[in-house]
């Protein structure tokens, strides 16, 4: 009997339960790993048993759990609107209403359930929906497509395909990819970049990795079951270092977004390497605290409890890593109050670019690809110059117009930026072209932040070209709006603490508003479910009080000013930071003005109950 | 029997007597020849205004009516391509691919685009009219001017689009963009408030508009309200369309701005290094302060108050704006770029002049350039003298314009390229010569830092319109303008030219006034009788427009044509005269005596774009005659050869505030400290 028939016989005769065995996923993925043109392929196809075999060849689940496939069939009236499924009246999976693909039903693929009847399922709204159930993972024929396409492969639980030079590289090029559209009919992206030719990779092996979990990825930390999944990538990592005799300083890990945060996870043990890194999320419970995400990764509690990107990318900026990391300050969800404060960081190169977080990767491409190929092959700089310099002051801000000679001004497939440097961290503003080409400027929203941009010394317009051609120009010029007390304000990209030993300093930035803390903490109740956080005028004479309820489990007193633009986010992110399921504000000594009630009462807060001091008492 | 009509009637309408050797005239009756039973031709000396016209139309049983004007220009087949195309079909109108230079051979290589659509002219002329349909358009559109009764024709009868027949009709000029059109004074309204959505007419109307509020300048008075034209301008949305108007006319894309109901009154027109210069508009019953009172214009329902301020950098709204580049904010420096220009096709004049003695006192500044076509006659001559030339209007002109500091030039271009402008960029305008005309609506028009006047009567008069911009120093090229000594006398006679004559054939160029008073005086057997008995030479430099007509004049042993440089002809005369020509001021300044002959002085001003300023007879350097006897009697008695202490005078009161040795030093001191 030949191995089609094989297979065909286990799927009729000995039925699901051996199919989707270990013994039976094994031997599907053998057979998905011949040859498309090979005879049992052909075979296969011949009798449309392709989707079977394929379904077989996924993650096994552990007894009990399935793969659920919800489809919203009448979803326009509530486009936009947040809604949940519900096995038994329990949370599995949520999400926010989207329209999908023209033509393409509204479907959420591979949630995980641990029921096998669709009966036991509701949706919390008034839609009509189906949901199918089986032991295999849900795909769809436009992500078939994109896998061949891109030459993605199945080593045992993880995805990847490889580009390049995979016979004999010297060096290797990690990518971790970011979010697609949440109602994409390909749930699963590479970050291939297509811009990269064979030329380019002559001596770099470039792996691929894909984020293959649960309905649109889970960060590469867990598997479909929940288990964690780093030592199998990384396993496979060191294993393509190992083979190639590679050294840790030459590989580099790439990621945008939520492949930014991947590649800060799986960078741990590369102590060497080169991070490249475009809007990663420092704190993923934070992050996903959004409609998006609140009903499926934020409930996730493996992903919440492993160490996050913030923590580990402190720990690169200690050891000197060289990290060149793009953001934009209209990301605080992303950026979480590190990367717009972090200064005198060995090896660190920021880069800020405007717009949101979703604009930064495309607007920085030619950068991003530049550094990739300074990273395949080092790049002379070179130099131009910059005819003239003019210095726009705003309130406490700085907008600047530099002429650079008109033949380098055509330099084309490129980023423009401002560099200064800030300690022993190069700082790099992008900048907008004029109407003229010789005229390259920072924009209203490129603009330089008195308050905490204490750039010492803005020193060049640095271009950085898509081939990876770096060229330089000094501005020689002492920039008047910069100069002052304020400028050498301490702004400290310092973490948040549930347990401060003395007043600390907290600061945070959400496009053009920046907003500053003091305040001290500490840990209350081990099993208490809240954290309570205390406003006060002084933070000197409303010292840090135990006298709180049994249910407090860390309490925090923070200082504010009569502006508090940000007053919100400090409670939030106390909150996410504890775990907590509450959080509770408390007014101490009448210092909440209305402007600040009126930010945290329109806050979309999870649970919250405000005090004025008196109830406390 | 049934009387048949023929297809189409062409009305003639001559300047003058019919002129039947005219180009325009015999492609015309050409026709006859196939097409003799389908055309008729009316000839009309008279003004076509709506009413003649009208009264013309109410007359005709022809089908088509098609009206061609002398002085426009057709190719051969012109008439045949109309009338096979109405032949066989019955249409509002058909028309031809209108120009307004020369006509291309494959008319229908011209895209059909926006800038075909603002450069065409929109006159009545070149265009086949359903009679019937102009007959019943023109009883609702009788108050309309005929210059836009084409664009309200179509209005009337909703015709947005028309595909032009694959012939060319060209109005051989374009000095109504310039210039500006005037109106039938009693015109009430421009076009009929018939809406529509079609951007060719849109664009016409916009153009339309331009140019009449350009003519308004110079006419200051019109029965239109202010209301009307904003309603049209709403109707129509023609401020959408204003940019179109912004890069020729910017004086008019303000007006237009304003008209529309803008709450701003100061629309900026110049950047400049002290103050910003910008055009104030205002209703004269509440008007808005300025530096320099430019109109009044009287509007049926408002009198408009055009004024120009200079104010602060500070008022510029992109002045704090890094997106925008300053040209200003650099200072001129020896690492700057300067271009000098003259003419395209003839250096010689006041950028030559000035280049050479600025790189030469200035070598520090190493990159002056100098701009001309490789195909003048001047290169080589410049190439040998060390010039660093560049060729104009090529991309490398327009790449060193963009990185240049400065740009110092006889001639006024339009030069844009990448977003720089002589609008907000410096400019030192040298001028060819001495204005002694009205330029000044052309003069508030024009974009530039420092206009070169000579002597204290023009340079008062430019700094009525443009008082810190002027600059008394002399035209550069009289610095070194010295009298050429040499053996034998010579006269100078420099005609200049007459704008009506452009069109006209050989044969009536010879019956026109122009032609025999300088043939006449050339031939004149007194003169001649002079010449020899004195051994005197009469050399005559024909203006360039009658270069290819010189052979029609009667040169003679004693008479030639002078075929040296205007300031070769002038230095080596002894004594020069003109009709009007400014030029004759060169020989005033080095002291050689001059005379005008101004044969048609009454008229001369009437078919001029401008008009005279300087009182010749009062104020002029030398004396006036009107005939050629006075002038003959003049130059045979040798009366030019005496001193006459009232010239003299006059001279240095002309020449006050010019020193001859610092007219360069003086303008590259200004042009240095922009």
């Amino acid at each position: 009997m030949n191995i089609a028939k094989k297979i065909k016989n286990r799927v009729s005769k000995a039925g699901k339960e051996a199919a989707y065995s270990a013994v039976g996923r094994l031997l599907a993925r053998k057979v998905m790993g011949l040859p498309e043109t090979s005879k049992v392929r052909s075979e296969l196809s011949k009798r449309s048993l392709d989707d079977s075999v394929r379904r077989m060849t996924s993650e096994g689940l552990p007894k009990g759990t399935y793969y659920a496939k919800l489809t919203i069939d009448n979803w326009k009236p509530h486009d936009g609107k947040p809604f949940r499924l519900l096995q038994n009246g329990e949370l599995v999976y949520g999400n926010q209403v989207e329209p999908p693909a023209r033509g393409f039903p509204l479907e959420y693929r591979n949630i995980v359930v641990t029921s096998e009847n669709p009966r036991d399922f509701k949706l919390d709204i008034d839609a009509e929906f189906s949901i199918k159930i089986g032991r295999g993972s849900y795909t769809t024929p436009q992500q078939l497509k994109y896998d061949k396409q891109y030459g993605v492969e199945q080593h045992g639980d993880v995805y990847y395909s490889l580009r390049g030079n995979t016979t004999s590289p010297k060096k290797i090029l990690l990518t971790f990819p970011g979010f697609g559209p949440s109602t994409s009919r390909i749930s699963y992206a590479v970050s291939y970049l297509k811009d990269l030719t064979d030329t380019d990779l002559r001596d770099t092996l470039m792996v691929c990795f894909q984020d293959r979990y649960l309905a649109a990825g889970s960060y590469m930390m867990v598997d479909n079951a929940g288990r964690p999944l780093y030592s199998r990538v990384r396993d496979i990592i060191s294993g393509f270092t190992a083979r190639f005799k590679v050294a840790n300083e030459d590989v580099m890990f790439f990621g945008a977004s939520k492949g930014g945060s991947i590649a800060i996870h799986y960078a741990q043990e590369f102590p060497e390497s080169q991070l490249l890194l475009a809007v990663p999320q420092m704190s993923l419970p934070y992050y996903f605290n959004k409609p998006f995400f609140r009903n499926n990764l934020f409930q996730n509690p493996a992903i919440s409890s492993l160490v996050q990107p913030q923590e580990l990318l402190r720990r690169y900026f200690d050891e000197g890593r060289r990290v060149d990391y793009f953001y934009t300050n209209n990301d605080e969800l992303s950026n979480h109050s590190l990367i717009e404060f972090a200064h005198d960081v060995p090896n660190l190169t920021k880069y800020r670019v405007n717009g949101v977080h979703g604009a930064v990767a495309r607007a920085a491409l030619p950068a991003m690809l530049g550094l990739m190929r300074q990273f395949f092959k080092k790049n002379i700089e070179k130099s131009f110059i910059c005819e003239q310099v003019r210095e726009f002051p705003g309130e406490g801000t700085l907008r600047i117009q530099a002429r650079v000679d008109l033949e380098s001004s055509k330099i084309e497939n490129a980023n423009w930026f401002l560099e200064g440097r800030l300690g022993r961290t190069i700082f790099r503003q992008i900048m907008s072209n004029g109407q003229h080409p010789f005229v390259k400027f920072t924009a209203d929203d490129q603009k330089l932040f008195r308050a905490y941009d204490s750039v010492a010394e803005l020193s060049h317009i640095t271009v950085l070209e898509a081939d990876g051609t770096i060229s330089k120009a000094p501005l020689n010029y002492h920039f008047k709006a910069l100069e002052g007390p304020a400028s050498k304000l301490d702004v400290a990209a310092s973490p948040l603490l549930l347990e401060t030993a003395s007043p600390a300093a907290y600061n945070i930035v959400n496009d053009e508003i920046f907003d500053h803390y003091r305040y001290v903490s500490q840990s209350v109740n081990n099993n208490g479910t809240t954290v309570e956080v205390r406003f006060t005028n002084d933070l000197r004479v409303s010292e840090l009080t135990t006298n709180s309820d049994q249910d407090v489990a860390y309490l925090a007193v923070v200082e504010i000013s009569d502006n508090n633009p940000l007053i919100d986010l400090i409670g939030l992110r106390l909150q996410i930071l504890s775990g907590c399921e509450k959080l509770r504000l408390v007014d101490v000594d009448g210092s909440l003005n209305d402007s600040d009630r009126a930010t945290l009462e329109n806050t979309d807060w999870a649970t919250l109950e405000m005090r004025s001091y008196s109830s406390v008492e | 029997m049934t009387e048949v009509h023929k297809l189409l009637t062409i009305v003639f309408e001559t300047s003058d007597e019919l002129d039947r050797e005219s180009e325009v005239y015999r492609r015309l009756i050409s026709a006859r020849l196939k097409y003799e039973d389908h055309f008729d031709l009316q000839v009309t000396s008279e003004n076509l205004n709506t009413s003649l016209l009208t009264s013309i139309v109410g007359g005709l049983e022809t089908k088509y009516v098609l009206f061609v004007r002398d002085s426009h220009k057709i190719p051969t087949n012109f008439l045949a391509t109309v009338i096979d195309y109405l032949r066989s079909r019955t249409v509002y109108l058909a028309e031809p691919h209108m120009y307004t230079a020369g006509i291309p051979r494959d008319v229908t290589a011209t895209k059909m685009e926006q800038s075909y659509f603002y450069a065409r002219d929109t006159d009545i002329y070149g265009v086949a009219f359903n009679t019937g349909r102009l007959r019943d358009a023109l009883e609702a559109l009788g108050d309309i001017d005929r210059s836009a009764l084409y664009v309200s024709f179509r209005l009337y009868w909703s015709i947005g689009t028309v595909k032009p027949l694959p012939v060319g009709y060209s109005v051989a000029t374009n000095t109504k963009a310039a210039i500006g059109s005037q109106l039938d004074p009693a015109t009430p309204r421009l076009f009929p408030m018939v809406s529509t959505n079609s951007i060719e007419l849109r664009t016409y109307m916009v153009r339309f508009l331009a140019i009449y509020l350009r003519g308004l300048r110079g006419e200051k008075r019109t029965a239109v309200s202010t209301a009307h034209l904003r309603d049209l301008i709403t109707t129509f949305k023609l401020d959408k369309l204003v940019s179109l108007v912004q890069p020729l006319q910017p004086f008019e894309a303000s007006w237009i701005t304003w008209l529309t109901g803008s709450e701003k009154s100061a629309f900026l027109y110049k950047q400049l290094t002290e103050a910003d210069f910008y055009l104030q508009f205002s209703d004269a019953e509440k008007p808005v302060t300025g530096d320099v009172d430019l109109y009044e214009i009287e509007f049926s329902d408002m009198d408009v108050l055009i004024n120009k301020a200079y104010l602060s950098h500070k008022v510029r709204p992109s002045y704090a704006n890094p997106a925008v580049y300053d040209f200003y904010s650099r200072s001129i420096s020896p690492n700057s770029s300067i271009i000098f220009f003259d003419r395209p096709m003839q250096a010689d004049d006041n950028a030559e002049y000035l280049y050479e003695y600025f790189t030469s006192n200035h070598p520090e500044y190493a990159n002056a350039y100098f701009a001309l076509n490789p195909k003048s006659a001047d290169w080589t001559r410049l190439k040998a003298k060390g010039f660093n030339l560049i060729p104009i209007f090529t991309r490398d002109f327009y790449e060193k314009f963009l990185e240049s500091d400065l740009v110092v030039s006889s001639q006024i271009y339009n030069l844009r390229y990448k977003g720089k402008s002589l609008e907000n960029s410096r400019f030192v305008y040298l001028q060819h010569g001495i204005q002694l005309n009205d330029m000044s609506d052309w003069i508030i028009s024009k974009y530039f830092d420092v206009f070169v006047a000579t002597g204290k009567l023009e340079a008062d008069y430019l700094a009525k319109y443009a008082p810190s911009e002027t600059l008394n120093s002399g035209l550069p090229r009289l610095e070194s303008l010295e009298k050429i000594t040499q053996e034998g006398r010579h006269l100078l006679f420099m005609p200049t030219w007459r704008f009506n004559l452009n069109q006209v054939s050989n044969e009536h160029f010879t019956n026109t006034e122009y032609y025999r008073a300088i043939d006449g005086l050339m031939t004149d057997r007194r003169i001649l009788t002079y010449l020899e008995k004195h051994d005197v030479t009469l050399h005559v430099k024909l203006h360039p427009n009658v270069e290819s007509r010189a052979s029609l004049f009667q040169f003679s042993q004693r008479v030639v044509k002078s075929e040296a440089s205007y300031r070769e002809a002038i230095a080596s005369a002894d004594f020069v005269f003109t009709d009007y020509s400014s030029a004759v001021l060169d020989a005033s300044f080095i002291g050689i005596p001059i005379a005008y002959y101004q044969w048609d002085s009454n008229d001369f001003f009437l078919d001029q774009p401008y008009e005279s300023r300087l009182d010749y007879r009062t104020e002029g350097l030398g004396p006036v005659f009107d005939t050629s006897d006075s002038l003959i009697e003049y130059m045979t008695s040798e009366k030019y050869l005496e001193s006459s202490s009232e010239f003299a005078q006059r001279n240095e009161r002309f020449f006050e505030g010019v020193d001859p040795k610092r007219i360069n030093a003086k303008i590259v001191d200004r042009m240095l400290s922009l």
